[in-house]
């Protein structure tokens, strides 16, 4: 999983059951909205991640897109993070080790 | 090429159209409509042949096709009253046409009551509207577009016309998100049309089919957004993404 995957997941993931725009999911996780766009578009291939059009009441303005997680993007997210950080806790252990491999 | 009109007697003739009720429908419509022209140029006629035509391609049966070439003669040229169709075409045909013409002049009634066959000529009709929706002046395409979407897609869903529906909510949603249809009042729309047109123009770098997916998007963000700064902003970005975005979309995708 690239670094920014890892961002915006963990972005979704701070409120698993909220529903966020595309602007939104940028602006929390750091991500530049290019980058979002392709996370957003292979989550949702995986099946991870559900969306809806909403439309204006006043219908005068365009309709906005919202993504949430689905159950099954929510459980696997959350693991696929925690294997995450597993990989890179190790690295920084040995490198803070005094005298630790290089 | 064929024109419509070929298209519709050889739909009739294998239809089992002993007594010519298509082409005595045909008739009328052409003396109803004589000389006078759609707003794309074309004869009017040619719209009522495109309306029964789409009704031909969702198996309609005889009195409702030539429901739909006369669906127009009541109200826009008004020459055949109904009391004249119901002798020449039979009551079924004279009630549909009455049933759309309705349809048209009232906007609040019970689905249940109505035939289902006139609200699918209704649908067939808003078809080919929407399908020649440019013609049109930008107030008015949105007005028409915004109609579709809320009230003429659901109801094709709910007459059966699924096809028809998904149709018509992506040339709804298309026509709302143009730039030119934005409320030619609102400044802020209109600058967010410039970001928005550099966008279209970059989104032919995407497949077809997910194109108006992704313009449609960009227009609610960029709409979102306060300024002229950030808006850039969200153009470069998206620029800078598109490359993978246009990978990505076109991978082969096993569901």
């Amino acid at each position: 999983m690239t670094p920014p995957t890892r961002d915006v997941l963990q972005a979704l993931l701070s409120d698993p059951t909220c529903e966020y725009y595309g602007l939104e999911l940028s602006k929390i996780s750091g991500i530049p909205h290019g980058t979002m766009y392709g996370i957003l578009i292979r989550l949702e291939r995986w099946g991870w991640l559900t969306n809806r059009l909403e439309y204006a009441p006043d219908r005068a303005s365009p309709p906005r897109r919202y993504y949430r997680l689905t159950g099954y993007g929510a459980q696997e997210a959350t693991r696929a993070l925690a294997r995450a950080e597993a990989r890179v806790r190790a690295p920084s252990w040995l490198k803070a080790a005094p005298g630790g491999a290089t | 090429m064929t024109t419509r009109r070929e298209t519709l007697l050889a739909w009739a003739a294998s239809a089992g159209d002993t007594t010519y009720i298509i082409k005595r429908a045909l008739d009328a419509a052409d003396r109803a409509h004589a000389g006078a022209r759609r707003r794309n140029g074309e004869d009017y006629i040619e719209h009522p042949l495109a309306v029964a035509l789409i009704m031909t391609e969702h198996g309609a049966d005889l009195d409702t096709v030539t429901a739909a070439l006369l669906h127009e003669s009541l109200s826009t040229h008004a020459v055949e009253p109904v009391v004249h169709l119901r002798p020449r075409f039979g009551d079924v045909v004279a009630d549909l046409v009455a049933a759309v013409d309705l349809l048209d002049r009232n906007g609040c009634i019970h689905l249940e009551d109505v035939d289902k066959r006139a609200l699918q000529i209704k649908v067939a009709d808003r078809l080919h509207n929407m399908r020649t929706i440019d013609a049109l002046v930008p107030s008015k395409r949105r007005r028409k577009a915004g109609n579709t979407r809320d009230l003429i897609a659901p109801l094709a869903q709910f007459v059966g016309m699924n096809e028809a529906a998904a149709e018509l909510d992506r040339l709804a949603v298309a026509t709302l998100a143009d730039a030119d249809v934005l409320q030619p009042a609102d400044v802020r729309s209109t600058a967010v049309g410039t970001s928005l047109r550099a966008l279209r123009l970059a989104a032919v770098l995407l497949p077809v089919d997910c194109r108006d997916r992704w313009i449609v998007d960009w227009h609610g963000e960029l709409n979102a957004l306060p300024n002229r700064r950030e808006r850039l902003g969200f153009v470069f970005d998206v620029l800078m993404g598109l490359p993978a975005m246009a990978v990505l979309t076109r991978r082969t995708d096993p569901r």
